[in-house]
């Protein structure tokens, strides 16, 4: 049995940190690369998790970004956050890996995704509110096709711009946010409105006949 | 009559999750609409409480097999291992290459030489 943890990236490597790092790594240290593996790895995998929704298809696009980013260190110029960077590279692998696993075996990645929470706040009521809140917003999510999932994940979560996630996943500007809109929409309807409808249905099956 | 009658609510509605991105984006007269409209300001708590909780989702934690960091490495040794490999590769290939070309040139050399003294 595979020992799993949660990983997050609520410990967040500081920049500073990472940036000399990096520039250790750009000048051939692979000893610092490796640091930086160490620091964001967690970072990334959560990334590649949310957008196929799928640990062994995460696994695979997590190593291929890293892969990606060590070949492709020169080209980094230092003007973005290496993580931003890096969750760009991320993006774009899992774009294309999505895409090469539907073109083989026709299928959607629609898992449910089974997310801990290991972090409560200290608040209990607004912890079980929040928590559940999240727990349906997680599922919705984990619902959406890929093509849309991608893009509300990058920008809703990893605050990536339009431009950015357009330029990652092979689209134009205009497609990220039609994608967006629609995904928003979903998350809204699966989210509230099912909800809401599934507890007017009890309500129903509750009340006495008269 | 209000305003609300005269904008439709599910016009707004369909506008709201650009609107996140963009507050610019609603007229004079939907702003207003949306200042009166209880429905409406309903509608955008919810994407905005559901944009709150995507955000949230950055740091929390996502379950994963401590094995990927050393995937990670490993990979990345064998792409290391890979390029060395070619790297010696391609520096045979080379040499191999100016070998035979400064055998061909002394060869070549040698035969001019033999022909010069031949015609003398």
């Amino acid at each position: 049995m595979v020992a799993l943890r949660a990983v997050t990236d609520v410990a967040r490597p500081g920049h500073s940190e990472l940036a000399v790092l990096v520039a250790e790594a750009r000048a051939g240290d692979r000893s610092a690369f490796d640091a930086l593996v160490r620091r964001t790895w967690s970072g990334t995998y959560a990334l590649a998790f949310r957008l196929t929704g799928d640990a062994e298809d995460a696994r695979d696009v997590c190593q291929e970004a890293y892969l990606r980013a060590y070949r492709g260190l020169r080209r980094f110029r230092g003007d973005a956050r290496f993580t931003t960077w890096l969750y760009r590279i991320t993006a774009n692998c899992a774009s294309t890996h999505l895409g090469r696993r539907r073109r083989h075996r026709h299928e959607e990645l629609d898992d449910d995704l089974e997310l801990s929470d290991l972090s409560p706040s200290i608040d209990p009521v607004g912890r079980s509110e929040s928590a559940s809140l999240r727990d349906a917003v997680q599922k919705a999510l984990a619902a959406l096709p890929p093509k849309l999932r991608a893009v509300v994940v990058l920008r809703d979560i990893y605050d990536l711009s339009h431009e950015v996630i357009a330029a990652e996943l092979g689209i134009s500007v205009s497609a990220a946010k039609v994608r967006l809109h629609r995904a928003r929409h979903r998350l809204r309807d699966d989210v509230f409105l099912r909800s809401e409808a599934e507890g007017r249905s009890h309500d129903d099956v509750d009340r006495p006949a008269v | 009559m209000t305003m609300s009658t005269v904008l439709p609510c599910d016009r707004l509605v369909e506008l709201m999750p650009d609107f996140l991105d963009d507050p610019g984006l609603l007229s004079c007269e939907e702003m207003e609409h949306f200042a009166q409209c209880l429905r409406c300001q309903a509608e955008m708590a919810r994407f905005r409480r559901l944009r709150r909780t995507l955000a949230s989702l950055r740091h929390r934690p996502v379950p994963a097999d401590h094995g990927i960091f050393d995937d990670i490495l490993e990979g990345l040794d064998s792409a290391a291992e890979r390029r060395e490999r070619h790297r010696v590769a391609s520096r045979r290939a080379a040499s191999i290459v100016g070998l035979a070309a400064a055998t061909a040139a002394g060869v070549g050399g040698v035969l001019v030489l033999a022909t010069r003294r031949r015609s003398a």
